[in-house]
């Protein structure tokens, strides 16, 4: 290059004012430099804070972004960990927790119940925990809540059997009761597959009941034992009272008409009851890096004390958001942390054995660790804060600014060889090399600048804190380094006395590779043209899927990870659209079309589904309970109940010869009623005393109880926020009326194409809708954007600076063509190579990071060759070549770690930084041999 | 190069309109509804309501051995249902009483051709019995002119002409009616003698054995009457629509139900261990019995 580009002129003012910095005043330099990075430092620790909150590093011009911060300040959060307990025993098929009985619920109930109480000593880590839908509340109106075809069925059951169950409910008696039975499991019988289930309850609860009528009466009898015949048991009964008997029974059948969902105590179960659920709401710090660390852990430490006592046979674990992200950041931030160190005692090592000195490379991860400090500085005051994502800025300085390092150590060492003093030796490296320097220093400056430019917070706080960053690594690679050099260096060696005490393998290791000769050009023009067609092909087949499943990054064996995959295959009640309406009638009309939809799995509001025509199919059951006589005192007829009692002993039996599994089913019943039978026909009617007397007045309050159950049952009254269970107002209430309508999806939301495709759908019908599953869909789609955006920024501001720099767009070309060759290679390995590795939300980053190493190599080795110093060429590769092992070795680490996104960032960085280094001591010099041909005056 | 044949333009209207006319001919335009008939008298549970799971998988594994389409399955529990559904529903399958495959038989309507007979609760073979009490002085001989009570739906003419001699004939020596609860037929009958309008009650041999199975009932009762050994429920294909190659099929199909996986569901919920061959020498005796009897 005859004439000196701007860009040379300026980085030699520039570096004529470092050298008169770091050479007149090297204490100066590095006590200004170590209290600039010391307070850096302790504002790190200290000072700055770290949003970990993801709403924060969203863009907040996003609608939804806006819109879900409305929802919060009038709904509360939306985010709940979740407590999940199943029965350690699966299914055979399908590997789900097994269907628990009444026993195994109670005992869930309970572990649930017990954390429960442990959370509550923390009101202010659990403000709001709840276990509970308290249908008490709700009793009138429970069956406007049934899903859509059990209501159905339910209502057609009671609308059909009414008349036939008005004797029980007009005139309570033994008689009318059995004869009541006898309807009931005639019309069960009648049912389909489905309601297997809702007849099993029933026998069971008729068997209970017998039992306890069978009592009171043999209680009656053994006042008079001496009558009872043989056959009559005798001895103490177990005797519960009706009243409990039919509650229990009531309960069992609401949760098995309403597939596990309605548990008499309120219980919150999920898939026929295989899974019960609590949700808290917690806490989260935004003060520390892991906001939900406290609450998640104080949560999983009472869990395991609870599950210590009463969880035999019970498996129990922690899902929801906060779980999720407390575990992603716990593994997330130990993998980044471990990588990073890891990186730096590599890179250091590394460092000292391609030198074979101790001094000068720790001095130059000390120069690092110092602008790392100085950065954290800049931070403060440009920023005020750092993210999630913008931590990554360590791991970025460490794996570029040691670049620099490794550079200026290569010139250095190289002039210091040639028997310069350590002043001389600086002043040559920054004369050949500090333009090179700062040219590849802004250039990745600039790539990592125009990050933000993109919408996505996260990312362009990343991008100026990196670039910022990577400018106060240059200076201090140019200023800080030479005044430690200047301060420590004070040996005078000669070559000669080098070569004595050392050896020639020194000096032959110290130089690198030379320049490349190209002796063939055919040869070298066909291997640019295989490698060519390599690169096109890898960039035409090569990886471009995006896996957006945040579970997929996650730690595989993760306790969260795995309960919420449990969530997942059954009922995920975790993730769910949600959109506001001001008033009920907007929101029917939504709620109509959004459940016809194909994608949407159902919806849940302050009220039921189809509430009208639920209330037009009730208006015949309802007017039919009207129409029942007043409730007249009556009394049991002994050979009538006794009649009565055959006859249904008969249908059961009858029912019984069915099939082998209906005996077994109904032969407790039988036997019960085969009991009470006898019972009856040893009882008298002069015996007709307090027993039954008792019984019959027992009888009566039942029916009386079922009455009015019935009738608030089938005649529910207008809904409001008055009669409505608490949990629904505040979950669907807004303070200011507005009402709020969750949306869940039937497909897979924690798949890109499935969750499009429930969002493009959803949209059609509520455009306004938000919540975190569309926060999936637009973050991601955000972030995506914005790394593309910022990729194009880049690769268009360094094309800029090198056209700028080097006035030559062959030249351009050549720089950047190990970064283009390295980045398609990858691609292609990433789809075809032995792992199908998928970009994804953490490897992304390895993109800038790739940018910035792939364009200092060209950079440097251009500015080598074109300098028309061999020696120069070498050391460039030299350093290109130790850099780029350091690097790469550092990344690899990451590829080991547990979490699945931070390892597959460190395999994606190291096969690109692999590909950057191969590309750039083989092609690179093969590109140039051919394309910048030059003749060497004295190539030794 | 052979000349492509064209068909003359006249001929295609020919051949759309012969084709339009095939398809909208009366009968033609929408297939059949094959389907089967399951008859069981005075069973309440053999109604369409409660037993529609049971048709359901009877349809599936009828339908598996021959090429109709889905099968549908109706079920009838009196004499003038089964009379309706055979009238209007034309089954090619009969799953009935012997009573009305010799009634169909004699009408000579359709061919027919028994396939299997279906032995319940391990009875191969029917037999009535008449019950009473044990403490009651009933015997056959002084029953002239009680009351006789027997499900709610029976087949009088194969009472009449099979099951009972003509010695002992319903109406004429003792009177004969249906019940709408056989429990509690005997529950009157053994607990309260003196309200129970019936002196006896007939039970065909599933009734019988069902109620043998109950230590409160059976050992309060006696036999004063039973029949002679008859023939049991039979399967017969119904229809000139059948190919002996189908029948045969079929049969091998009917005879292997018991182990068929589906046929053995179905098996359990008609108390049957398995379809057997048609005892053919009973049911020649009750047919000659049929025929002969005005």
């Amino acid at each position: 290059m005859n004439r000196l580009s701007l860009l040379d002129r300026a980085f030699r003012w520039v570096l004529r004012l470092c050298l008169a910095s770091s050479l007149g005043f090297p204490k100066t330099v590095v006590s200004i430099a170590v209290i600039l990075a010391a307070w850096g430092g302790y504002l790190y620790f200290f000072d700055l804070p770290i949003l970990t909150d993801r709403d924060q590093l969203l863009n907040s011009e996003l609608e939804l972004n806006r819109l879900r911060q409305v929802y919060r300040e009038k709904f509360g959060d939306d985010r709940y960990l979740v407590l999940v307990v199943t029965l350690a025993e699966k299914d055979s098929e399908g590997g789900l927790p097994s269907v628990p009985g009444t026993d195994d619920r109670d005992r869930m109930k309970q572990v649930a119940r017990a954390w429960v109480d442990q959370l509550s000593s923390r009101p202010d880590l659990f403000p709001k925990v709840v276990d509970r839908m308290d249908w008490a509340e709700l009793r009138s109106s429970v069956l406007l809540y049934l899903p859509e075809e059990d209501f159905k069925a339910t209502t057609s059951f009671l609308g059909e059997h009414m008349p036939s169950w008005r004797g029980w409910l007009e005139q309570p008696s033994l008689q009318s009761l059995a004869a009541f039975a006898d309807e009931v499991l005639v019309a069960a019988a009648a049912t389909g597959e489905q309601e297997r289930g809702n007849l099993e309850v029933l026998i069971g609860g008729l068997e209970e009941f017998l039992r306890s009528v069978n009592g009171q009466l043999q209680s009656e009898l053994r006042v008079e034992e001496a009558r009872l015949p043989g056959s009559v048991r005798s001895g103490t009964v177990q005797q519960e009272s009706l009243h409990s008997v039919v509650e229990r029974f009531r309960r069992e059948l609401v949760f098995e008409m309403s597939r596990g969902r309605m548990d008499a105590e309120g219980a919150l179960f999920f898939a026929e009851g295989r899974i019960l659920t609590v949700f808290a709401d917690v806490r989260g710090d935004p003060g520390r890096q892991n906001r939900y660390a406290e609450g998640v852990e104080f949560a999983q430490a009472r869990l395991d004390e609870v599950m210590a006592s009463h969880g035999t046979g019970l498996e129990a674990g922690l899902a929801g958001f906060p779980a999720l992200e407390y575990e992603e950041m716990r593994t997330g931030l130990k993998d980044i942390s471990r990588g990073t160190l890891i990186t730096l005692v590599l890179v250091t090592g590394l460092f000292i054995w391609g030198f074979r000195s101790l001094i000068r490379p720790l001095l130059a991860v000390l120069c690092l660790c110092l602008s790392l400090g100085m950065t954290c500085l800049l931070v403060w005051i440009l920023v005020g804060h750092l993210n999630l994502i913008a931590m990554v800025f360590a791991i970025i300085m460490v794996a570029v600014g040691i670049d620099f390092a490794i550079h200026v150590t290569t010139h250095y060492e190289r002039y210091r060889w040639e028997g310069r003093s350590a002043a001389e030796a600086i002043e040559s490296t920054m004369f050949s090399l500090g333009g090179a320097i700062w040219l590849g220093g802004i250039t990745t400056a600039a790539a990592f600048f125009s990050a933000y430019f993109t919408e996505f917070r996260g990312l362009s706080e990343l991008g100026l804190i990196s670039g910022a960053g990577l400018l106060i690594c240059i200076p201090c690679m140019c200023i800080v380094y030479p005044a430690l050099l200047q301060l420590t260096d004070r040996e005078e060696v000669s070559p000669a006395d080098r070569l004595l005490k050392k050896g020639a393998g020194r000096y032959q290791l110290s130089v690198g590779v030379r320049p490349w000769k190209v002796t063939n050009l055919a040869a070298a023009r066909a291997l640019i043209l295989v490698a060519a067609v390599l690169v096109a092909l890898s960039y035409s087949c090569g990886q471009y899927h995006v896996d957006t499943n945040l579970l997929n990054l996650q730690e595989e064996d993760g306790e969260a990870n795995r309960w919420q995959r449990l969530l997942l295959t059954t009922d995920d009640v975790a993730t769910f659209g949600i959109a506001i309406f001001q008033n009920r009638a907007e929101l029917e009309e939504a709620r109509e079309r959004l459940e016809s939809s194909e994608l949407v799995r159902r919806t849940e509001s302050l009220y039921p589904l189809h509430e009208q025509m639920k209330r037009n199919l009730l208006e015949p059951v309802c007017a039919a309970v009207e129409q029942l006589e007043p409730l007249e005192e009556s009394v049991t007829d002994l050979s009538a109940s006794r009649r009565q009692v055959w006859n249904l002993r008969q249908r059961i039996r009858r029912f019984g010869s069915r099939s082998q599994e209906a005996q077994t089913h109904l032969k407790g019943v039988e036997t019960e009623l085969a009991s009470l039978y006898r019972t009856l026909g040893a009882l008298s009617s002069e015996h007709h005393g307090a027993g039954v007397n008792s019984l019959d007045r027992e009888l009566h309050d039942l029916s009386a109880e079922m009455r009015t159950e019935l009738r608030s049952a089938v005649c529910p009254p207008l809904l409001d926020s008055g009669n409505l269970p608490s949990l629904l107002v505040d979950r669907f209430l807004g303070k200011d009326g507005s009402l709020a309508l969750f949306v869940y999806a039937k497909k897979n939301v924690w798949n890109q194409d499935e969750l499009e495709e429930f969002v493009d759908e959803v949209r059609g019908i509520v455009p306004d809708i938000f919540g975190e599953v569309i926060s999936f869909y637009e973050n991601g789609r955000s972030l995506i954007n914005s790394f593309l955006q910022s990729a194009l920024y880049a690769l268009l501001a360094i094309v800029l600076l090198l056209l700028l720099w080097s006035r030559s767009i062959r030249t351009t070309l050549l720089v950047i063509s190990p970064l283009t060759a390295s980045v398609g290679l990858l691609l292609g390995l990433m789809k075809w190579g032995p792992y199908d590795v998928p970009w994804n939300y953490a490897n992304f980053f390895a993109l800038p990071i790739l940018i910035g190493i792939g364009v200092d190599s060209g950079i440097h080795l251009v500015r080598a060759w074109n300098s028309g110093i061999p020696l120069a060429f070498s050391s460039a590769s030299k350093a290109v070549l130790l850099s780029s092992l350091t690097t790469t070795i550092g990344f690899g680490v990451l590829a080991t770690s547990d979490h699945v996104g931070v390892s597959s960032l460190g395999y994606i960085l190291f096969w690109g930084i692999l590909f950057s280094l191969i590309c750039s001591l083989l092609l690179l010099p093969t590109l140039l041999g051919v394309f910048a041909r030059r003749t060497y005056e004295s190539e030794d | 190069m052979r000349a492509k044949t064209r068909i003359p333009l006249p001929l295609n209207w020919v051949l759309v309109l012969a084709l339009g006319f095939y398809l909208t001919a009366p009968g033609l335009s929408a297939p059949v509804e094959s389907g089967f008939l399951v008859v069981k008298y005075g069973d309440e549970s053999a109604s369409p309501e409660l037993a529609a799971e049971f048709l359901e998988k009877l349809a599936t594994f009828l339908g598996a051995p021959i090429d109709r389409g889905p099968l549908k399955g109706w079920i009838a529990n009196t004499p003038a249902e089964a009379a309706r559904i055979l009238r209007d529903a034309h089954p090619i399958l009969l799953l009935g009483p012997p009573g009305l495959y010799l009634e169909l038989e004699l009408q000579q309507q359709l061919p027919m051709e028994v396939l299997v007979q279906v032995p319940r609760m391990g009875a191969t073979s029917e037999r009535y019995v008449l019950v009473a009490p044990k403490k009651s002085e009933l015997s056959v001989e002084n029953l002239r002119g009680e009351l006789v009570r027997t499900v709610f739906a029976f087949d009088r003419t194969y009472l009449e002409r099979v099951v009972f001699p003509a010695s002992f004939q319903p109406g004429v020596d003792f009177q004969l009616e249906p019940s709408t609860n056989m429990a509690d037929e005997i529950f009157l009958l053994l607990e309260v003698p003196e309200e129970s309008a019936a002196s006896a009650l007939l039970l065909d041999t599933e009734l019988a054995l069902f109620f043998q199975q109950d230590d409160m009932v059976w050992p309060e009762l006696k036999v004063v009457w039973q029949s002679e050994e008859l023939p049991r429920d039979l399967v017969v294909a119904v229809g000139s629509e059948w190919t002996s190659t189908e029948i045969q099929r079929l049969k091998r199909h009917l005879l292997g139900m018991k182990d068929d996986p589906g046929g053995a569901e179905i098996l359990e919920l008609m108390s049957s261990d398995g379809l057997v061959p048609c005892n053919f020498e009973l049911l020649e005796r009750a047919r000659a019995k049929y025929r002969r009897s005005p």
